[in-house]
């Protein structure tokens, strides 16, 4: 399990080739010199042209760091480290308010902690924690659950079991939306009436 | 040709039918092994699912008691985070349930367990909706509510209904995987069996083939042995011939002098013949002439053609000849049919004009073998007698 990624290990880093990583190694450190200074929520917000590729560059350096719980904003950018569940559900909160359609999605692989990335549909594809560092930092994919989880999956280079949409309701607490099983039907689309969260309120 | 042919046909059937042995052999392995293979996708799949089924049924039950064990100690403390810890572990452990039954959409005891588990939750999470409201009414009151409180019985219960469901999918577990052995075993068993089946036929394809090669080599050498004889035997007739024909040649030369020196001699005998004064016949055996020398023609002033096949008697007559009539001469008849001489035979010889001359005759029979075909009469005349019956003596001119 490489450190620096959310999930099993850090698949892309460990895949690509020699002339590869040098090139990787130049744009992170660009990158990482325009990133030396760590952004703050206020700024996400209030930059009017913040684009997916524009929010995954802020966090080309970010380390990976696991965390049980999904951390506060300030909490995460400050400290410039957490996990997938942080920068995709971070990305929703701030991606939305510009007009992106976004979704959360988690996706549960065998063995593996579930990861979650932040599809938008404008770009047709999803924005992951474990791939700020590179050129191309949207995923490109289907919009379906079964399309995203299967391309998720796939750069795990493992199978996945189910995909989860949910929303984030704050405080930690998520809603699902849909739920697809890789046993399911491929046309089962997951969405059914859910338990509401919003009970769990004491 | 012939047998190049003959083994052509006759490996040819049994080749074509053990190719398409093979290809059929390599398409049931073919579709067993894609059979297998999305069985075993599926497998792989539903195995995963049911671990994760089991593994959200677990985090069910320990998010729940993270939640418990949080909420009581906010209860105790009044510190806020524990409160905020023990809602985000019942909201995992809402998320996890509903997993859980999303994944047993398709098996309804498991499913209604869970939903059981649901309402137990949710009871869960109303009880301390009422105890975190109870709270700015003091702690005697939170006391009283706990007192109340059903968390051993409602958690036994989750517990329970989460164990049977993981037994319940263990034992899936255990059964799939006893299938998916049993069915690798007879893919094994398959594929073992069709690669040897397949080993075989190429094994015994390959024994037609080379036994076919070693056969057309031996048809090949057979039939360049025979050549080569063939051609020895044909060499040596040819020799034989060559000779026989030069033989032949040499034998036709031979016998064409032999015919030259025949020729001569008979161009000479006739010649001998035709210059001796005395008349010579040639008659056959019915006394008809034959062939006559010059002498007779000069005599009688007859050509060859008039006497030729014509009776001897015509010409020659004699005396006193027993049984002479029409033409026929007794004793020359008698001389050639009983193959003696007659000797010293006086008679008489007749010309054109119809002048008689004496003669004397000797007949000689000629014979092939020992029969008598003709016989050689030769006249010596004495003299001329008168056209009718008066004599004359002369001599015949040659």
């Amino acid at each position: 399990m490489g450190p620096e990624f959310c999930g099993k290990s850090g698949i892309p880093w460990i895949r690509c080739k020699m002339s590869c990583r040098i090139l990787i190694l130049v744009l992170v450190g660009f990158l990482g010199v325009q990133g030396m200074a760590a952004v703050t929520l206020q700024q996400l917000v209030q930059d009017a042209k913040l684009t997916p590729k524009k929010y995954a560059g802020y966090f080309s350096n970010f380390k990976y760091r696991q965390q049980a719980d999904i951390q506060a904003w300030d909490l995460f950018l400050l400290s410039k480290s957490g996990d997938c569940d942080d920068y995709a559900i971070l990305a929703d909160e701030v991606l939305k308010p510009k007009g992106y359609t976004t979704r959360l999605i988690s996706v549960r692989m065998p063995g593996a902690l579930p990861h979650v990335v932040c599809y938008i549909r404008e770009e047709k594809g999803y924005l992951d924690f474990n791939n700020r560092t590179y050129m191309i930092k949207i995923e490109k994919c289907g919009e379906s659950l079964r399309a995203i989880a299967a391309k998720v999956a796939k750069s795990f280079e493992a199978n996945w079991t189910s995909a989860v949409e949910f929303t984030y309701l704050g405080d930690g607490m998520k809603q699902a939306v849909a739920t697809v099983l890789k046993t399911d039907p491929p046309d089962y689309d997951g969405r059914s009436p859910r338990p509401d969260q919003n009970k769990i309120n004491f | 040709m012939k047998l190049k042919f003959e083994s052509k046909q006759t490996i040819e059937k049994p080749v074509i039918f053990l190719l398409l042995l093979v290809l059929g052999l390599f398409a049931v392995l073919s579709y067993s092994s894609f059979l297998y293979s999305r069985e075993s996708r599926s497998t792989s799949d539903w195995v995963n699912q049911t671990h994760a089924l089991i593994s959200e049924a677990d985090a069910i039950v320990s998010s729940l008691h993270a939640g418990e064990a949080l909420l009581k100690s906010f209860l105790i403390t009044g510190d806020e985070r524990d409160r905020a810890g023990s809602r985000m572990a019942y909201a995992d452990a809402a998320e996890h349930l509903d997993l859980a039954r999303a994944m047993t959409r398709d098996d309804p005891p498991r499913h209604d367990s869970l939903a059981k588990v649901a309402s137990l939750l949710e009871k869960r999470v109303e009880f301390f909706q009422k105890t975190v409201r109870a709270l700015p009414a003091g702690a005697d009151e939170v006391r009283k509510l706990m007192k109340t409180d059903s968390a051993d019985t409602d958690q036994l219960e989750i517990q329970k209904v989460v164990e049977a469901l993981k037994v319940h999918e263990m034992g899936l577990l255990q059964e799939r995987d006893k299938k998916s052995y049993l069915q690798a075993q007879r893919l094994k068993w398959i594929i073992g069996t069709g690669v040897v089946l397949q080993l075989l036929t190429l094994g015994f394809m390959l024994y037609l083939v080379f036994n076919e090669l070693s056969t057309r080599r031996h048809a090949a050498m057979a039939l360049t042995d025979a050549n080569q004889k063939l051609e020895q035997t044909v060499q040596e007739r040819t020799s034989q011939l060559v000779d026989a024909n030069k033989k032949l040649a040499d034998e036709i030369l031979e016998q064409k002098w032999s015919n030259q020196a025949l020729e001569h001699q008979l161009r000479y005998n006739q010649l001998i013949i035709n210059s001796i004064g005395d008349l010579v016949l040639v008659a056959s055996r019915a006394s008809n002439i034959l062939r006559v020398n010059t002498a007779v023609l000069n005599y009688t002033g007859m050509e060859s053609h008039e006497l030729v096949a014509g009776p001897v008697s015509r010409i020659l007559q004699i005396p006193n000849d027993a049984g002479a009539a029409d033409g026929n001469l007794p004793a020359i008849a008698a001389a050639l049919r009983d193959g003696r001489d007659l000797l010293h035979k006086p008679a008489l010889l007749r010309n054109r004009e119809g002048t008689q001359s004496r003669a004397e005759l000797n007949v000689f029979p000629l014979r092939d073998g020992d029969k008598v075909v003709g016989g050689v009469i030769i006249i010596q005349l004495g003299e001329k007698e008168a056209p009718h019956g008066g004599s004359e003596l002369t001599n015949s001119k040659v």
